[in-house]
């Protein structure tokens, strides 16, 4: 048995897939958590911009440990998701772009945040609308993840 | 009611929605876009109205009301798309009215907020204090709008049933 079925076959897996409310309240978190992820990092790439420029930049650095826990919170209701419907997961084009995008948008804010304490902040705006564009992709494929599921249900029949 | 409901599925808008695939799938993509600008804004905002986002002149974080008005904005026109697409489906599911309900006590908070605590929120000294009433007020906006959010996505679950407890 593969490590997908595996996953799949857990009883938590299960309960998710099954269950009247498991997957709703899951991706409702998700949903939650991507707000305050996506949405704070977007008013730290619009401030690196000068947008509401009387917030200090390093007061915003204290919100950071709020947006993981956004993070945190994605991360556990992604992973319970995927575990739900890993064999088709693995597979689907827009989950895996989505995965690469959330990856690179994690390391491209570590990096804005080395150019924002090291007051480089011409290369900052640079590196803040990579930020964006990166966390705004993972939101885009994210979406299409259903999309994808759904022509492949359709092309099986 | 119905007459209403059935206007605005005929509208082209609908029918448009209707007969192009992506009209629907891009409408998500950027309803969950402004849900982020949205909550991004309200959440530094009502943080500090809630003195938890201390040693910031409340004036500076209000100048990020904007970025929640363009988030709004955004969800409202595409959630306009998304209703015509479907009224009557819309109009009878109760995790629907429910998110529509708390939009519109979300609105009512905040034009309280801006009508009551008008001096506060123009405050340029970093560590003004805000008293019990905005706090309430702030600490109310954070759970509606998260409300908001599980109730949107609970408007799938209920696709076809017209009430909570059915």
């Amino acid at each position: 048995m593969s490590l997908l079925s595996w996953l799949e076959g857990l009883p938590v897996s299960v309960w998710v897939a099954e269950s009247d409310w498991g997957y709703p309240l899951l991706l409702s978190a998700h949903s939650m958590g991507m707000a305050i992820v996506v949405g704070l990092l977007l008013v730290l790439d619009l401030r690196v911009f000068g947008f509401a420029a009387g917030i200090p930049i390093a007061a915003l650095d204290r919100l950071m440990p709020l947006a993981w826990g956004g993070f945190g919170i994605n991360l556990l209701s992604g992973s319970l998701l995927f575990a739900s419907t890993a064999t088709r997961l693995a597979g689907n084009w827009a989950f895996l772009v989505k995965m690469a995008c959330v990856v690179l948008g994690g390391l491209t804010t570590f990096w804005l945040w080395h150019q924002v304490r090291g007051n480089n902040m011409s290369r900052a705006k640079g590196v803040a609308l990579l930020s964006a564009a990166l966390w705004l992709s993972a939101i885009t494929f994210g979406r299409l993840i259903a999309y994808v599921m759904d022509h492949a249900i359709l092309h099986a029949q | 009611m119905h007459t209403l409901l059935q206007w605005l599925h005929d509208s082209w808008l609908g029918e448009y929605a209707r007969q192009t695939f992506w009209v629907f799938t891009t409408g998500l993509v950027i309803h969950f876009i402004g849900l982020c600008l949205l909550l991004g804004a309200m959440l530094v905002v009502d943080l500090r109205l809630l003195d938890l986002f201390k040693r910031v002149p409340i004036r500076a974080v209000t100048a990020l009301l904007p970025v929640a008005l363009v988030g709004f904005c955004l969800n409202l026109l595409t959630g306009i798309v998304f209703f015509c697409f479907d009224p009557f489906g819309y109009w009878q599911n109760p995790a629907f009215r429910a998110k529509m309900l708390l939009v519109s006590i979300a609105g009512v908070n905040a034009l309280f907020v801006h009508i009551t605590a008008r001096k506060m929120l123009a405050s340029s000294d970093p560590d003004q204090r805000t008293g019990a009433l905005l706090k309430l007020s702030a600490a109310g906006s954070l759970l509606i709008w998260f409300s908001v959010i599980l109730f949107g996505r609970m408007i799938v679950a209920f696709q076809g049933s017209s009430s909570f407890f059915g």
